[in-house]
């Protein structure tokens, strides 16, 4: 990205991306300097080259180990109540990086754009990207744009990778996992999911419902403060809470127990998940990570999540069992004391009339 | 079969084709139709798919419940 | 405004002077807390202890209620002697293979949206999963490039339809007496409207006929029926008091909460230990014996009864509902000339109710309470919630589903 001036000017773009914007002329640059560069800028991206260039952590880097993570976002609707795809692209990637070990540092952005699609909206996810990416102390170095015929895609498609430092001494593994651990959740579930359903088409329901997508920085910071024996971080999103608990009890040939009542979550995203019949279990998350820690960690790895930003509803939800004789099976331990098998989502969770 | 929910009429509003109401269910709401039953605002409904099927009767369910606490006390002194 | 009852308190004094919590009208109809409450449910299930003496198969009628069995695992937890049977309630899961065939062919059709609910697009039709490019179901249609949509109530079909002039928009119709108000409703403010591009490709069914079927069956041995509370509230209980003298035992109206299941097991196992039987209402809160008046008055204005066909089950004579001649501009069926059986291209290939390596899917018995899915040779092998071969296995409350997500080992 360039921000060498075009001329003529004359006023602020508005209207609808044109295919030209992305032929890579002028009305791209117009469309970058415009649109794009009055929120991403930093000295790495404003040079301007084919890629970006940072220099390396000064530090001695015997031992640092380089993380990174690619995502990329498609959600319709593109905005919803609580963010936008904007914050997804940023945090969503952040979280991945988070549940490596590593500190975030750079991001590239590449946007597929809809021919057609208001300048305004796509203005306002840009904002909100560098919003986001401020609040996670992660700078964009990089981007691509690239517009498509109107119905190839769906407004927006953003991918977003990312680079972060993983320290020496620590080793975060699905395969981690010991029974006796304990398992932590950082907050209530399914808010993600249901704020989206409740702006789709044919399911609409108005409620107090945001998504919970944010950027989990401080609360992992916070925790490794406390706790050198953690054994892994993941955010269930898609397939929820249940489709990650069995990816983890599976990588790790463990089983994993959760209870019930110890789960959070709001009683209107409860309401919410009744009157479409979904289970929150398997809603979708953004701004959410189950830690695992040993068990005598347990209680100061919940006081930690519990004072960070984004973790005042942190709670011990369940532990880590031997395998059962079967294999790794995720347990729901039920407010009458017996358990039921929670399976990974199989298919799309759809709402019912049954 | 039929998943239906409970919740409370807060205002109704007739359309051009049906008579529709605005419902809350815990703090959730949406629009249901209630031309299939005779509610007014205050009832408790239970929906589904959109549609009233049952005006909620609650000193039925009040005096179910209270039924089922009286068990539940003398069942647990029974317990000790 | 002084309809609003939802904050006085009621309280009830027990005769031994124990406090019982007070409470509103708005938390004994919403708070599904108390009707979850472990401690409650403990009460229940001893209380049935001491209540059964005997062994008794109950069945319970609607498959909401199998899902809470099984969300719950309740049957493990009920005294050794109450066995519960399954019985054939879930509309999603009884609509025959060839009717989803019917709604495929549509949705497959230039111009034509098809909208249904989220469990009826993923149900397989007659064509196999392991068929090469086969479209199996309305998900797979969408995938095609059919539009199909995923809708919470049928009225919203309406809009659809005003929205989009120039597309034919069809809801696939599926459903019991509690859905069949919903699409009576629709038809006549679609007449009222003037919406002309709309219309029903229904799949109704009535459930007493169904579990007169299923009990009648010499082999099945039933000794009470728990009713299916959500088709009670809108059908009121006058076929149930037939039914419950013609077929001699207890018809107790359940709920599909747990609290509320135990309850009617409960008077159900009392009935069957005095020797009574007749109809008992436990779910008082929602039903009313004469039902909803206004819901039936819209069904008979719109709907005539028919026999039925039944995924599972074959037919059943009085088990359905169609539109009536004067409705017929919305019937789906006539307005695009489908004719069943479905055509040959779809009807070619093998049955989905045989799984590939030869098992025979159990579907009819297991539908009829006379054996278990795990006795199913195809059960969890080729019959899975992600390639389902039978009925039961499809919907998230069937009963293979059932078993498979909440029992299996």
């Amino acid at each position: 990205m360039n921000n060498t001036p075009t001329c003529p000017l004359p006023d602020r773009l508005d209207g609808a991306v044109e295919l030209a914007h992305g032929g890579g002329g002028r009305m791209t640059q117009r469309l970058i300097d415009e649109v794009f560069h009055p929120f991403f800028t930093n000295p790495y991206l404003d040079r301007g080259g084919d890629g970006a260039i940072m220099p390396a952590p000064v530090e001695d880097l015997s031992g640092t180990r380089v993380a990174m993570s690619t995502d990329t976002f498609v959600v319709r609707p593109l905005f919803f109540p609580g963010g936008n795809i904007g914050d997804l692209a940023v945090n969503g990637t952040v979280n991945d990086l988070l549940c490596c070990g590593a500190v975030p540092r750079w991001l590239s952005a590449s946007f597929v754009i809809e021919e057609g699609m208001p300048i305004s909206q796509l203005r306002d996810i840009v904002r909100t990207m560098a919003e986001a990416a401020r609040e996670a102390e992660v700078e964009i170095v990089t981007g691509d744009t690239k517009v498509v015929e109107r119905g190839r895609c769906d407004g927006v498609y953003i991918n977003t990778s990312g680079i972060g430092f993983v320290r020496p001494d620590l080793y975060l593994d699905p395969a981690n996992l010991r029974p006796g651990d304990a398992v932590i959740l950082t907050g209530p579930i399914a808010r993600h999911g249901m704020a989206v359903m409740s702006v789709r088409e044919g399911l609409q329901f108005s409620s107090s419902i945001t998504s919970d997508t944010a950027s989990l920085g401080d609360i992992v910071s916070n925790l490794l403060d406390v706790a050198p024996g953690l054994r892994v971080l993941r955010d269930p999103t898609r397939g929820g809470l249940s489709s990650t608990l069995n990816e983890l009890a599976a990588s790790s040939g463990v089983s994993i127990e959760i209870d019930q009542e110890a789960i959070p979550i709001d009683p209107d995203v409860l309401s919410a998940c009744e009157l479409l019949g979904l289970d929150p279990l398997y809603v979708a998350n953004e701004g959410l990570m189950i830690a695992v820690v040993p068990a005598d960690e347990a209680e100061a790895a919940l006081a930690a999540v519990r004072r960070s930003a984004h973790g005042e509803r942190g709670a011990i939800i369940g532990r880590v069992l031997p395998a059962d004789a079967e294999g790794s099976r995720v347990w729901l331990r039920m407010p009458l004391g017996n358990r039921r098998g929670v399976e990974m989502l199989s298919g799309e969770q759809l709402p019912r009339i049954c | 079969m039929c998943l239906a929910v409970p919740g409370r009429i807060v205002s109704i509003a007739k359309d051009e084709l049906l008579t529709m109401a605005e419902v809350d269910f815990h703090g959730v709401r949406r629009q249901v139709c209630i031309d299939t039953v005779d509610a007014q605002v205050g009832d408790y409904i239970v929906a589904h798919a959109g549609v009233a099927v049952s005006v909620m009767d609650a000193d039925t369910a009040i005096g179910a419940l209270h039924d089922l606490e009286l068990m539940t006390h003398h069942s647990e002194e029974n317990e000790h | 405004m002084n309809t609003d009852m939802s904050d006085i308190r009621t309280t009830v004094s027990m005769a031994d002077g124990a406090t019982v919590r007070s409470m509103t009208a708005d938390e004994a109809l919403t708070d599904m807390g108390l009707y979850r409450d472990g401690v409650t449910m403990r009460a229940q299930l001893r209380r049935l202890t001491e209540v059964a003496t005997r062994g008794w198969r109950i069945m319970e009628v609607c498959g909401g209620q199998t899902f809470t069995l099984s969300r719950y695992r309740l049957e493990e937890l009920l005294p050794a002697g109450i066995t519960m049977i399954h019985g054939p309630g879930c509309p999603v899961c009884v609509t025959p293979a060839s009717t989803v065939d019917e709604a495929i062919e549509l949705a497959m059709r230039p111009g034509v949206t098809v909208c249904s609910f989220g469990d009826m697009i993923r149900v397989p039709g007659t064509v196999r999963h392991d068929s090469p490019g086969a479209i199996t179901s309305l998900l797979r249609a969408r995938a095609a490039g059919a539009d199909v949509r995923v809708l919470y109530s049928p009225l919203e079909a309406l809009t659809i339809a005003r929205d989009n002039p120039s597309r034919e928009v069809v809801f696939f119709a599926i459903g019991f007496e509690t859905t069949t108000p919903v699409y009576a409703l629709l038809a006549e403010a679609a007449a009222r409207g003037g919406v002309k591009n709309l219309s029903l490709l229904t799949s109704l069914f009535t459930v007493p006929a169904a579990v007169r079927a299923v009990v009648d069956d010499p082999e099945s041995r039933v000794d009470a029926l728990l009713a299916a509370g959500h088709v009670c509230a809108v059908t009121g209980l006058d076929d149930y008091h037939i039914l419950a003298s013609d077929l001699r035992m207890p018809v107790v109206v359940t709920g599909f909460e747990p609290v509320d299941m135990l309850a009617g097991i409960l008077c159900a196992a009392e009935m069957l230990e005095r020797g009574e039987t007749g109809v008992v209402n436990a779910y008082g809160r929602v039903v009313s014996p004469e039902g909803s008046p206004r819901a039936v008055e819209a069904i008979r204005r719109v709907f005539e009864p028919c026999d039925s066909q039944w995924r599972g089950m074959g037919e059943i004579s009085g088990g359905g509902m169609r539109l009536r001649p004067e409705f017929e501009q919305f019937d789906a069926r006539k307005r695009f000339n489908l004719t069943t059986p479905i055509p040959s291209s779809l009807s070619s290939v093998p049955s989905s109710d045989t799984s590939s390596d030869g098992h025979r899917c159990l579907a009819p018995s297991i539908m009829k309470g006379l054996c278990s899915p795990s006795s199913c040779g195809a059960f969890g092998r080729e019959c899975t919630p992600d390639h389902p071969v039978g009925a039961p296995m499809v919907s998230s409350e069937g009963v293979c589903a059932a078993h498979y997500r909440y029992l299996r080992n």
